[in-house]
């Protein structure tokens, strides 16, 4: 699996002008690499992800997956979104099954039996790695909110896509469930060795979990910095959260970002100072 | 330096459920949105029906009112003994009870794929929308000569004037219902490798269906509003051709009965279908607030 990006790029037509939010962006994802875009927010990194998935229309550039041009939405690249995206009529393991019934993914003539049954087998096998296992028949609304999440990753994981996008999948999680998923995402692409682009403003998470790292500047968003994390997938365990080369690794990142935004910051140091005096 | 961080020991956990005691609960009678308890809800209720039974008793029993225009309520209880032996009432509401349903059925057979679409493509929205809203506000009695001459006197006729006073409301608001469904559903189908087909049907219509539903039940109660419009139409038969000829000889007890009679049927077909929508939709969160 090899994603090429070249010259990526999204511009809007508005009544004042072309507003530019993504600026002409190029990068590869070798197989297995676990790729965290992060950046400001409005930097274009969620919006570059949408490219990726095909929900958003490319203004400019092309997208290679395995040297072939992709152009709109397709089962080779799942998605996981911020938002609960779950059915809620169907049932956890029906949510999780729901791509085998697709026309694109289920071929009865080209696909033998024997794999559309490894495929409902995996439906089980993933929810149960998810510690979902109790869960099988219950709907989405007797979930809670990182239950919900694990149920998406499965689902989109369950037809083996070339390479799983997500859009800051725990944004919406309290602090301590956030930390477990992580801790489950961690595992989860150790043991799948999936290809993994996943989007945060969370500069923690994202050390925590990728294996490399695309710092977004703020808008018009372009490419600021490409980082490999020296961690190993063995390592993701939350003690590596306190570890100093971690910290380290973290401020640097931090002060990255904020580089982008320093005069922003001073600017509203010396309106808020110039009003005090005032008053 | 070492902090020293204490480590409480691990207490046993409560079991989630423990054997009924009185727990305190604060009744939120006034507050937003919030339910109050079953049985003040249900008492308000019947005492809302009693105060409206009451004023019309002691209205009847004045001197300023005419007892012609405002019946007594046991003059209309001894109608209603008489009528229950009159097989004419019986014929009334069935026959009014199959014009309405069919009408309904129609229009629900056909507002549903078209609302769908309405829904779900905007180019069909394009085409029919506004043709359905221009309709809409055509008065359905002024329809009475047009469908005389398209489908006779008969029963298909009054059927077609139900059909048409609902079918119009029910594809706009099943389009709406449609519209509802999250965007997020659509995308994340997309990302799965479902095709637009597919999405319409496994997950718009599935996704819309209890609002669609509730949208049914809306419009039967309409279907029964056109009854009267409807037998207008050289009927001789049904309850809304009755309440006319009643009227026609000051017969006020007797409309009552009737006015009472489609009263209880409505509410009853409306219960039914509040049910019925809870237990084929128990996915759905009808805790609405």
């Amino acid at each position: 699996m090899k994603l090429q990006v070249q010259d990526l790029e999204k511009a809007y037509a508005t009544r004042k002008g072309v507003v530019q939010a993504v600026c002409p962006t190029s990068f590869e994802v070798g197989d297995g690499e676990f790729v965290s875009l992060v950046g400001p927010s409005g930097c274009g990194k969620s919006t570059t992800l949408y490219m990726l998935s095909g929900l958003e229309e490319v203004t400019g550039g092309r997208i290679l997956l395995d040297g072939k041009e992709v152009r709109g939405p397709g089962a080779d690249r799942g998605m996981v979104f911020q938002n609960y995206t779950l059915f809620p009529w169907l049932t956890v393991l029906e949510n999780v099954q729901f791509s085998l019934g697709l026309k694109a993914n289920f071929r009865p003539g080209e696909q033998t039996t024997a794999e559309i049954m490894r495929l409902v087998g995996r439906s089980y096998f993933l929810l149960d790695l998810m510690g979902l296992h109790d869960f099988y028949d219950a709907y989405p609304r007797e979930l809670s909110g990182g239950m919900k999440q694990r149920v998406a990753i499965a689902r989109a994981l369950v037809n083996q896509p070339k390479i799983l996008l997500m859009d800051e999948p725990f944004g919406a999680l309290d602090a301590q469930t956030r930390e477990e998923m992580q801790e489950m995402l961690a595992l989860l692409s150790q043991y799948e060795k999936t290809t993994i682009i996943f989007v945060t403003h969370d500069v923690e998470e994202a050390i925590f979990l990728s294996s490399r790292i695309l710092v977004f500047s703020s808008r018009p968003g372009r490419i600021i910095s490409d980082i490999a994390v020296p961690f190993g997938r063995d390592e993701r365990t939350l003690n590596l959260k306190v570890e100093p080369e971690f910290m380290r690794m973290k401020r640097e990142i931090m002060t990255l970002l904020h580089g982008s935004q320093n005069n922003k910051a001073e600017d509203r140091k010396t309106l808020l100072e110039k009003l005090v005096q005032k008053a | 330096m070492t902090t020293e961080i204490n480590v409480a020991p691990p207490a046993a956990p409560a079991p989630p459920v423990t054997p009924p005691r009185k727990v305190r609960q604060s009744a939120h009678w006034f507050d937003l949105r919030k339910d109050i308890p079953a049985w003040g809800y249900k008492t308000l209720t019947v005492v809302s029906f009693l105060a409206l039974f009451s004023l019309w008793a002691w209205l009847s029993h004045q001197d300023f009112v005419n007892k012609i225009f405002l019946p007594q309520p046991e003059k209309v209880w001894t109608t209603f003994v008489q009528l229950l032996d009159d097989d004419n009432m019986w014929t009334d509401i069935k026959v009014s009870f199959i014009r309405v349903t069919a009408g309904f059925l129609l229009s629900a057979v056909l507002a549903l794929p078209i609302g769908l679409l309405l829904g779900s493509y905007k180019i069909a929205e394009s085409v029919v929308q506004p043709l359905a809203e221009f309709i809409r506000y055509v008065p359905v009695p002024a329809l009475i000569p047009m469908l005389m001459l398209l489908f006779g006197i008969g029963e298909l006729a009054k059927i077609m004037l139900i059909f048409i006073g609902t079918f119009f409301q029910m594809v706009l608001m099943v389009a709406d219902e449609v519209r509802r469904v999250p965007y997020e559903l659509l995308q994340v189908s997309y990302t799965m490798g479902a095709k637009r087909g597919e999405i319409v049907s496994k997950v718009l219509l599935k996704a819309a269906m209890p609002g669609i539903f509730d949208v049914m039940r809306l419009c039967n109660g309409w279907a029964w509003t056109y009854l009267v419009v409807a037998e207008l139409i050289a009927a001789n038969e049904g309850m809304g051709y009755r309440i006319l000829k009643f009227s026609r000889f000051l017969q006020t007890p007797k409309i009552f009965v009737y006015l009472i009679l489609l009263g209880v049927i409505g509410l009853t077909i409306d219960i039914l279908l509040r049910r019925i929508n809870a237990r084929l939709f128990q996915w759905a969160d009808t805790t609405k607030r």
